[in-house]
C-alpha cells in the first residue's frame, strides 16, 4: 500500500540519490527514439515541463522531467499523438518568479508545438499560470496554492487534490461513519491551515457538531490541559492531524486522564507508519490501533495495468535504482496520468491545438454514460478509433475535476489490521467532499 | 474552577520535572562558570539509555539510578575532557559557550545516528489517575513530583548543612578565595558536574517517561525551558530555578487550559519577560553579581 | 653591612625563599627573575608603580597563575607551583587584591569559611581568637559582608585569613580605597602587629611611603623585575627610588 503524503517526506533522501541524475535525465528528456509512421502530415507535440532545472531546487525538475519522459515514451510506443511524436522540453523556472517570467515567456515564443505544459512550483505559479493561460496552452499542475481553490482560468487543470480537500474529506468520513459529535485537534507540524479550515467548514456544512477545536503545539512534553478540555467536551471521535510523536503523546495522556476511555481517532495516512502504530500499540493497546484508528488518504486506484506501463517506462528510461526510487515518489504518477489524459484529449479532438482539445480533458477524465474505462494510452486510442467515449483511470485513478478545474479527490480510509498491513475500510466520494466544501 | 486546579496540578507535574533539570543546569553554571548548552543533549542521552533499559525489562526506578550515575559520569568527563582544558587555556566566556553549542549538536546527532531519527515510545503504565484537592494526576506524575521535592530537599540540606555544601557555595562565590580557605575547588567542580549530571539524567528519564513519545530532539527542545527557568530564577540560583520551573510549568498549562494551546508557550514566556523586566537578574537575585549559591 | 647583619640576627628562620621567579598569564611572562625572602616575624613590603607586576608576583607565589621558572621554598621545602589550597594547608595565608570577602555571606559565615579546614571546636576557638583581636567585628557578625564599609570589609578579609593562623600572610594592597587614616592603621597597627605576633607579612602596596616607613625590608618592583632590595628605610631615603614610583607616594596622599 502506498501512502501518499508520507512519501513526500522521503523526498530529501531522494534528492541525495537523484540529484546526480539531472544530466542523465536531460539527455533522456530529449526523447526516446521511437519515431512514428506518418511523418508527412503529423505534427509533433512538445510538452513543456515548467520546473526548476537549475539552482537548489533542480531536483524537482529532475523528477518531473522523468515522469514526462515516461509519458512521452508510452505515447510514442503507441504511435504518438495523431501520428506525431511527443517530446518533453525543459522550461527552467529556477524556482524564482524573476527567472520564471522571462524563461516561460521565451519558451512560449520559441518552442514549436508547445501544446501542453506540466509543472509543480508554488513559488512561480503566480507568473507562470497567466502566461500559459494567455497563450491558450493547457496546464497540468500540481501546485498546492489555496489561491487556485476558486480558479477561473480555462486552461488550468490541477490534478492533485489540495489540503482543503483532504480536510473536508476528514469531515465527510466522519459523517459517513454516522458520528455527530467530534473533537478536532490539529498540531502545527503535520497539518496545514487549509486542511484545518477544510475540516472545520466541512463539519459545519455536513451538520456534524464540533465539540471542541484545538490547535496544539507539536512535540510538547505535556498535553494534559489540552486533553482535559477534549475529554470534557465528550466527543464520539477525535479528528487529529499532527506528527506521529505528537499524536502518540496526546493519546497516551488522554488514556491516562480518562481512565482508559479513549474515543476513536480519525487521522491521515501521514501517520501510517510502523513507528507510529507500534508506539500506539504499546500505549493504547493492539485493539485500539486495529479497530479505532482510521487513516484517511488520497485514493489510489493503483490500477495494475496503468501502473505496470508506468513502471516499465521508467525502467526503460532510467537505471534500475533510480527507476525504483522514482516509483516511490508521489506526484510523479499524477503528472504522468495528466499527460496521458491530455494526449487522449488531443486524439479525441483530432487536434493538438490547446483551444480545440482543452474541453476534452474533462471528457476523458469524467467519462460519462457509456464510456469505456481505459488504463493505457493505447487502449484509449483503440476505443476512440472504435467511436466510443472513454474514461481514463490511470496510475492515480480517475481525475474528478470541479468547476474550478481542481480535482476533488476520492479518498480512501484504511485501518491497520495487523502489524504488517492495512486494509481499506471506506472510500469517501468526491461528491461528498464537494458537498462538505459547500 | 475545578479546571483551574487541574491545570495547576498538571503544571506542578511538568514543573517538577523541569525543576530537576533546571536546578542542575543553574548549579553547574553557578559553580563552574560554564553555561553548558550540551546539558540538553545529555538529557536526550539519558532519555534514550533509560528507554532502552526499561525496554529490557528493568524497573523504572532502578533504571533511573543507573541512568543518573551514567549521565553523571558523562557530565564529569565532558567537563574534565573539554571545558576545563579550554578554561585553563584562557578561553573567553563566549568561546566556551560556542564550544558547548558544538558539543550539544555533536551529541544530539550522535544520538540520532545510534538510536535513529524516529520517535521511540515508552510502554509504561502511568498508574491510575488520582484526584485530590482538585488535582488529577497519575501515580507516575505524583511519584515524579515526590522525587523532585526529595531531590530539592536533599539539595537544600547539602548546601546548608554540610561541609561540602559550604565548599560549593564558596567555590561558586569566588574560586580564588575558596582556594585561599583551603578548599580543593577542582574536586568541588568535579563533584558539581557529577551531581548536576545525575540530576540531568533523572530529569531526562522522568521527562521521557511522562512525555511517552520522543525523539533525539527531546533535550534540545527542553533546554529552552530549562534556560528560561534558570533566567527566571536568576542564573546560578538553585532556589530561583526551582521557582522559575514551577512558574513556567503552571503558567503554560493554565494558558493551555484557558486559551489557544498553540500560544501557551507564548504566555509562559511572556510572563517570564514581564518578571525579568521588573527583576532583570531574576526572582532570587541580589544586588551583587555573584552566584546565588551563596544566598 | 653591619646594619644588615644585625637585622638578619634579629629575624628568625627564613620562612619564604623565592629564587628567580618568572610568572605570567597564558604565554606572556609578566615578571622575571624575581628573588625575595621573608623571615619569621618580619614584615616585608613589595612596592612599585601601577602595572609593575606586584600582584602577579603574589599570584605566582600563591599558585593561581602560570609559573615559568624559578623556585619557591616555604619552611625549607620546595613548594613551587603548589596549588593555593595546598599552600594554605601548609601555613600560608593569602588575601587577593579586590574581591577579598564572600559578599553574600555574613561576617560570621566569612570567618567560618576561613576556618573551613578546622574541626568544629577548633573553628570556634579560632573565631573567638580572631574576634578578640578585632572586637569591632562582633556587632556586625550577622551582617552580609557586602553591606559593610571598605574598612570593615578589610577587617573581615583579614579575620578570614587569620582563622587558620598562618605562619605567613600575603596581602595584596589591603589599603586600596581606604582613607589615609585607615591606611595607616591597617599597615602600622594591623600588618606590623601580625608580624610581631608570629604571622610574617608579605605586603604589596602602592602607597609606598607608609609601607616603607613601617616594613622591616622592602623590594621595589619595576617592569616585572626587582629594581632594589634593601631595608625599607634605605629605599625611602633613596632619591632615585622616589622618582621610580612618584605615583606611589602621591597616591598615598591622594587616597583620602
Ligand atoms: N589576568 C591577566 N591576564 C593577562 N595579563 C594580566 C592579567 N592580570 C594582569 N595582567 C598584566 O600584568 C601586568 C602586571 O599586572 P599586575 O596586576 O601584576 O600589576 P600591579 O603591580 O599589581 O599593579 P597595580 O598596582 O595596579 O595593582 C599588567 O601589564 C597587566 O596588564
Ligand atoms: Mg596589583
Amino acid at each position: 500500500m502506498r501512502v501518499r503524503r508520507a512519501q513526500v517526506r522521503s523526498v530529501p533522501v531522494a534528492i541525495v540519490l537523484l540529484s546526480s541524475l539531472a544530466l542523465l535525465l536531460a539527455a533522456c528528456g530529449t526523447g526516446p527514439s521511437s519515431s512514428s509512421g506518418g511523418t508527412h502530415k503529423a505534427t509533433p507535440v512538445t510538452v513543456g515541463v515548467v520546473a526548476p532545472f537549475t539552482g537548489n531546487q533542480a531536483f524537482i525538475g529532475t523528477f518531473f522531467g522523468a515522469a514526462c519522459s515516461a509519458a512521452a515514451y508510452v505515447v510514442d510506443q503507441a504511435g504518438g499523438v495523431l501520428g506525431g511524436k511527443m517530446t518533453c522540453a525543459h522550461v527552467d523556472n529556477t524556482g524564482d518568479p524573476a527567472d520564471a517570467e522571462p524563461n516561460v515567456a521565451r519558451a512560449i515564443a520559441t518552442l514549436s508545438n508547445f501544446d501542453l505544459a506540466v509543472g509543480l512550483d508554488s513559488a512561480t505559479a503566480a507568473v507562470t499560470v497567466p502566461l500559459v493561460e494567455n497563450a491558450h496552452i493547457p496546464l497540468v499542475t500540481l501546485n498546492g496554492l489555496s489561491q487556485y481553490d476558486n480558479n477561473t482560468n480555462q486552461y488550468f487543470w490541477r490534478v492533485e487534490p489540495d489540503d482543503t480537500n483532504q480536510g473536508a474529506a476528514l469531515a465527510a468520513y466522519t459523517l459517513q461513519r454516522g458520528l455527530h459529535n467530534v473533537a478536532v485537534v490539529f498540531a502545527n507540524l503535520g497539518s496545514s491551515e487549509s486542511e484545518v479550515s477544510g475540516t472545520i467548514t466541512g463539519l459545519k456544512n455536513l451538520g456534524v457538531h464540533t465539540t471542541i477545536t484545538l490547535n496544539i503545539p507539536s512535540d510538547a512534553t505535556s498535553y494534559a490541559s489540552e486533553v482535559t478540555r477534549v475529554i470534557s467536551s465528550h466527543p464520539q471521535a477525535i479528528i487529529m492531524d499532527g506528527d506521529p510523536q505528537t499524536e502518540t503523546t496526546f493519546f497516551t495522556q488522554y488514556k491516562q486522564l480518562s481512565n482508559g476511555h479513549v474515543p476513536p481517532l480519525i487521522t491521515t495516512t501521514d501517520l501510517l507508519s510502523t513507528s507510529f502504530t507500534s508506539a500506539m500499540t504499546k500505549n493504547l493497546g493492539a485493539s485500539f490501533v486495529q479497530h479505532d484508528i482510521a487513516f484517511l488518504g488520497y485514493y489510489f486506484s493503483n490500477n495494475a495495468t496503468a501502473m505496470s506501463q508506468y513502471k516499465n517506462a521508467l525502467e526503460k528510461l532510467l537505471p534500475k535504482k533510480e527507476a525504483e526510487t522514482d516509483l516511490t515518489l508521489s506526484g510523479l504518477p499524477t503528472e504522468y496520468d495528466g499527460i496521458i489524459v491530455a494526449a487522449l484529449a488531443m486524439t479525441m479532438a483530432h487536434s493538438t491545438n490547446g483551444p480545440t482539445y482543452n474541453a476534452d480533458i474533462l471528457k476523458v477524465s469524467e467519462g460519462g454514460p457509456g464510456a469505456v474505462v481505459v488504463h493505457t494510452y493505447a487502449a484509449g486510442l483503440a476505443a476512440l478509433k472504435a467511436g466510443k467515449s472513454i474514461q481514463y483511470v490511470g496510475v492515480d485513478g480517475a481525475f474528478h475535476f470541479n468547476a474550478s478545474h481542481n480535482v476533488s479527490g476520492q479518498f480512501q480510509v484504511f485501518d491497520q489490521t495487523s502489524s504488517s498491513g492495512s486494509s481499506t475500510i471506506a472510500t469517501v466520494t468526491p461528491a461528498l467532499v464537494t458537498q462538505a466544501l459547500g | 474552577m475545578s479546571g483551574l486546579m487541574e491545570a495547576i496540578g498538571f503544571g506542578l507535574a511538568s514543573g517538577a520535572v523541569l525543576s530537576i533539570g533546571s536546578v542542575g543546569l543553574t548549579v553547574q553554571f553557578g559553580v563552574s562558570g560554564v553555561f553548558n548548552l550540551a546539558y540538553g543533549s545529555l538529557l536526550t542521552v539519558s532519555a534514550f539509555i533509560g528507554y532502552w533499559l526499561v525496554e529490557q525489562g528493568l524497573n523504572l526506578w532502578v533504571a533511573m539510578v543507573v541512568v543518573s550515575v551514567a549521565t553523571g559520569v558523562l557530565s564529569l568527563m565532558l567537563n574534565r575532557g573539554i571545558y576545563v582544558p579550554l578554561q585553563r587555556r584562557g578561553a573567553s566566556p563566549l568561546t566556551l559557550i560556542v564550544a558547548t553549542l558544538y558539543v550539544a549538536t555533536f551529541i544530539q546527532y550522535l544520538v540520532a545516528l545510534i538510536a535513529g531519527d524516529q520517535q521511540v515510545s515508552f510502554a509504561l503504565q502511568a498508574g491510575s489517575e488520582r484526584s485530590f484537592i482538585g488535582f488529577r494526576l497519575t501515580t507516575l506524575q505524583i511519584e515524579f513530583i515526590a522525587l523532585a521535592v526529595a531531590l530539592m530537599l536533599a539539595f537544600h540540606l547539602l548546601l546548608t548543612a554540610t561541609k561540602l555544601g559550604r565548599a560549593l557555595r564558596a567555590t561558586a562565590g569566588n574560586r580564588t578565595l575558596a582556594r585561599a580557605c583551603g578548599i580543593r575547588t577542582a574536586r568541588v567542580v568535579d563533584f558539581t558536574w557529577l551531581v548536576t549530571g545525575m540530576m540531568c539524567g533523572a530529569a531526562g528519564l522522568a521527562l521521557a517517561a511522562t512525555t511517552v513519545a520522543f525523539d533525539f530532539n527531546l533535550g534540545s527542545l527542553f533546554l529552552f525551558y530549562m534556560v528560561a527557568a534558570l533566567l527566571l530564577g536568576g542564573a546560578g540560583h538553585p532556589y530561583g530555578a526551582m521557582l522559575g520551573a514551577i512558574v513556567i510549568g503552571v503558567s503554560s498549562q493554565v494558558a493551555a487550559f484557558y486559551g489557544n494551546p498553540q500560544l501557551s508557550d507564548v504566555v509562559a514566556f511572556g510572563i517570564m519577560v514581564v518578571i525579568l523586566l521588573v527583576r532583570p537578574r531574576g526572582i532570587f537575585s541580589h544586588s551583587g553579581a555573584t552566584s546565588g549559591l551563596e544566598a | 653591612m653591619a646594619d644588615e647583619g644585625c637585622h638578619d640576627d634579629m629575624a628568625g628562620e627564613v620562612l619564604l625563599e623565592v629564587q628567580s621567579l618568572s610568572a605570567g598569564y597564558g604565554n606572556v611572562e609578566i615578571v622575571s627573575g624575581v628573588s625575595l625572602k621573608v623571615s619569621e616575624g618580619e614584615m616585608v613590603a613589595l612596592v612599585g608603580p601601577n602595572g609593575a607586576g606586584k600582584s602577579t608576583v603574589l599570584r605566582g607565589l600563591a599558585g593561581v597563575i602560570r609559573v615559568f621558572d624559578g623556585t619557591v621554598k616555604f619552611l625549607g621545602k620546595e613548594v613551587t607551583r603548589h596549588p593555593l589550597e595546598s599552600l594554605v594547608r601548609q601555613g600560608i595565608g593569602y588575601i587577593p587584591q579586590g574581591d577579598d570577602t564572600f559578599p553574600h555571606l555574613t561576617v560570621k559565615e566569612n570567618l567560618e569559611m576561613g576556618g573551613y579546614l578546622l574541626a568544629t571546636n577548633e573553628r570556634r576557638q579560632a573565631m573567638s581568637h580572631v574576634l578578640d583581636r578585632w572586637p569591632q567585628l562582633v556587632p556586625m557578625l550577622k551582617r552580609r559582608a557586602s553591606t559593610l564599609s571598605g574598612g570593615q570589609q578589610k577587617m573581615v578579609a583579614l579575620g578570614r585569613a587569620m582563622m587558620l593562623r598562618p605562619r605567613l600572610i600575603m596581602l595584596d594592597e589591603p589599603t586600596a580605597g581606604l582613607s589615609d587614616e585607615l591606611t595607616r592603621m591597617v599597615i602600622t597597627d594591623i600588618a606590623l602587629g601580625l608580624a610581631r605576633a608570629g604571622t610574617s607579612v608579605l605586603l604589596v602596596e602602592q602607597k609606598a611611603r607608609v609601607a616603607l616607613e613601617t616594613a622591616d625590608r622592602a623590594y621595589v618592583l619595576v617592569n616585572g623585575r626587582v629594581a632594589m632590595d634593601a631595608p625599607a628605610t634605605e629605599i625611602l631615603a633613596d632619591e632615585s627610588m622616589a622618582e621610580v614610583f612618584l605615583g606611589g607616594r602621591s597616591g598615598a596622599e591622594r587616597a583620602g
